[in-house]
């Protein structure tokens, strides 16, 4: 996608010599360039910009990770529970208490990147959950209680994620909140069980589109 | 904590926003959003300023009034924030005639206290940083260190000076009560250090037109830093009310963070308390530098 300059450098098209800011959030979004710049760069020293390095994180970080997660779960939702919130689990429960305490006082600090990296452990584990548990083996062994607690987990750790990030990414974190039926963040709703088993879902949607780089 | 001020550097207008300016402020967006869902009061002021020779030498470079030209790269600065989703609760300009009244007000409170004198003051000037520079920081014919493409000017005027060497002790104290006044600890050292080499009073007018006048003498304009740094106490003030200072100072005051770039790390640091501290006002919790981003494109860019 890059094109050579008259110093011989590659660069991204959208973006001259240097970042322009309007088209970077016209091209990529706002959440996309909010959550770079926080995730980035640890606030208060320098860091690198790269266009490359900017579409790798969004990919790695939100399309893959964070959007993966959020849609696997709601399609074995569909699949194994009705489409409607399962029954009460606990399985992230303690992960993600200290997200939240770790969260609130990063914020407090300014250490914007800490609030991503504090998120991101538990999305990590919100997938390793599933695929050290593997609720289509669990559900096909008739263990349909214990597929709904791992799925009720993923999902309140989801909506855990979504109040965490919603700072930083707030379009993201309200199409999050969205797919769980629940209207916007409004208040610090930190405590974990808010979700109520039984409520019918919406058909899983993206919430973050992963960049496609052109050749 | 029982509400929160903070604020976002006032951008300066000689262009339209960079990323430099909207890294703070999305930094700033995402900490008021936080201080909301935690239930407590927040008001997140930005703005833009205005004022000094440089925006007149843009506005000329485009053959436009510096008026123009600052409501043309006004509309920029909201058209980015509204883009990147930025809710702030404030926007202030420093050439709305609603932040002259505080000026003067807060011209008079350092007057009054015997801190502006009118001294003699010669030297090389950079219309790029607005400010006099050591002969010895200038590079090769007389550019400007941190402008390399701008070539000082040589001035010779009679200006009027605030006593900042008044308050060398009493900013000492200041960093040394108050360890978190100025974060992170490589922006406190910076200070510090330029602290302690000694503080000599600076000019707070000039002869440009672009400004507001100065209360006691209209000949010259206060100088451009001198009223941008009053933009966040204009900041403060209800729109429905009058703008006086005592309204700035009845419900935030005072701010509990300034979000800066570390190019104007001294202004906030060392000149911006030390003119509160003239004024006998208190002084803003903290101010915060952040840093800046190089840009570098690999193989894969």
């Amino acid at each position: 996608m890059g094109f050579l300059t008259k110093d011989g450098l590659k660069m991204g098209k959208t973006l001259g010599n240097t970042i322009d800011p309007f088209a970077l959030v016209k091209q990529y979004g706002s959440d996309a360039v909010r959550y770079f710049f926080l995730k980035e760069i640890e606030f208060g020293r320098d860091g690198d910009f790269s266009e490359s390095r900017f579409v790798e994180i969004l990919n790695a970080d939100l399309a893959n990770s964070l959007g993966n997660l959020l849609n696997r779960s709601l399609g074995m939702i569909f699949k194994y529970c009705d489409g409607k919130v399962p029954n009460r689990g606990y399985d992230l429960s303690n992960s993600c208490n200290q997200m939240v305490e770790q969260v609130r006082q990063s914020y407090a600090n300014l250490a914007f990147q800490q609030v991503c990296q504090a998120v991101l452990a538990v999305v990590r584990e919100g997938n390793k959950l599933i695929d050290d548990r593997a609720p289509w083996k669990l559900f096909k062994a008739g263990a349909q209680e214990e597929v709904e607690q791992i799925l009720y987990s993923i999902l309140e750790a989801m909506r855990l994620v979504s109040l965490c990030l919603y700072p930083i990414t707030p379009n993201l974190s309200t199409k999050i909140i969205e797919q769980l039926n629940l209207s916007p963040h409004s208040t610090w709703e930190c405590q974990w069980g808010i979700l109520v088993p039984g409520t019918e879902l919406p058909k899983p949607q993206p919430v973050f589109e992963r960049i496609e780089v052109k050749p | 904590m029982k509400s929160v001020a903070l604020t976002t550097p006032l951008y300066y207008v000689n262009d339209l926003p960079h990323m430099g300016s909207a890294y703070p402020t999305i930094a700033a967006d995402a900490l008021a959003r936080f201080y909301r869902l935690q239930g407590i009061p927040t008001l997140f002021v930005t703005g833009c300023d205005e004022h000094g020779q440089k925006i007149q030498q843009a506005a000329a470079k485009f053959n436009r009034t510096p008026q123009e030209h600052c409501d043309l790269m006004v509309r920029g600065f909201e058209e980015l924030w509204n883009l990147l989703d930025i809710k702030y609760d404030r926007f202030v300009r420093t050439n709305d005639p609603r932040h002259q009244p505080i000026v003067t007000e807060f011209f008079q409170k350092v007057y009054d206290r015997g801190d502006i004198y009118q001294g003699q003051q010669q030297g090389w000037y950079c219309v790029a940083c607005e400010e006099f520079k050591e002969e010895r920081e200038l590079l090769e014919d007389k550019r400007c260190p941190i402008h390399p493409t701008v070539t000082c000017e040589w001035r010779d005027e009679t200006n009027y000076f605030f006593r900042l060497s008044n308050y060398q002790s009493q900013l000492e104290e200041l960093y040394r009560t108050r360890p978190d006044f100025i974060l992170p600890l490589s922006r406190r050292n910076e200070v510090l250090s330029f602290v302690e080499q000694g503080l000599r009073d600076f000019s707070i007018s000039r002869y440009t037109p672009w400004g507001f006048p100065v209360p006691i003498d209209r000949q010259q304009t206060l100088y451009v830093w001198f009223d941008a740094l009053l933009g966040y106490l204009t900041g403060l003030v209800a729109p429905e009310e009058e703008p006086t200072l005592a309204n700035a100072l009845k419900t935030w005051y005072p701010i509990n963070l300034h979000i800066i770039g570390k190019d104007i790390l001294r202004f906030h640091a060392v000149y911006w308390p030390a003119m509160l501290m003239s004024a006998g006002l208190p002084l803003p919790d903290r101010v915060f530098g952040h840093g800046f981003f190089n840009q570098r494109w690999t193989e894969n860019g």
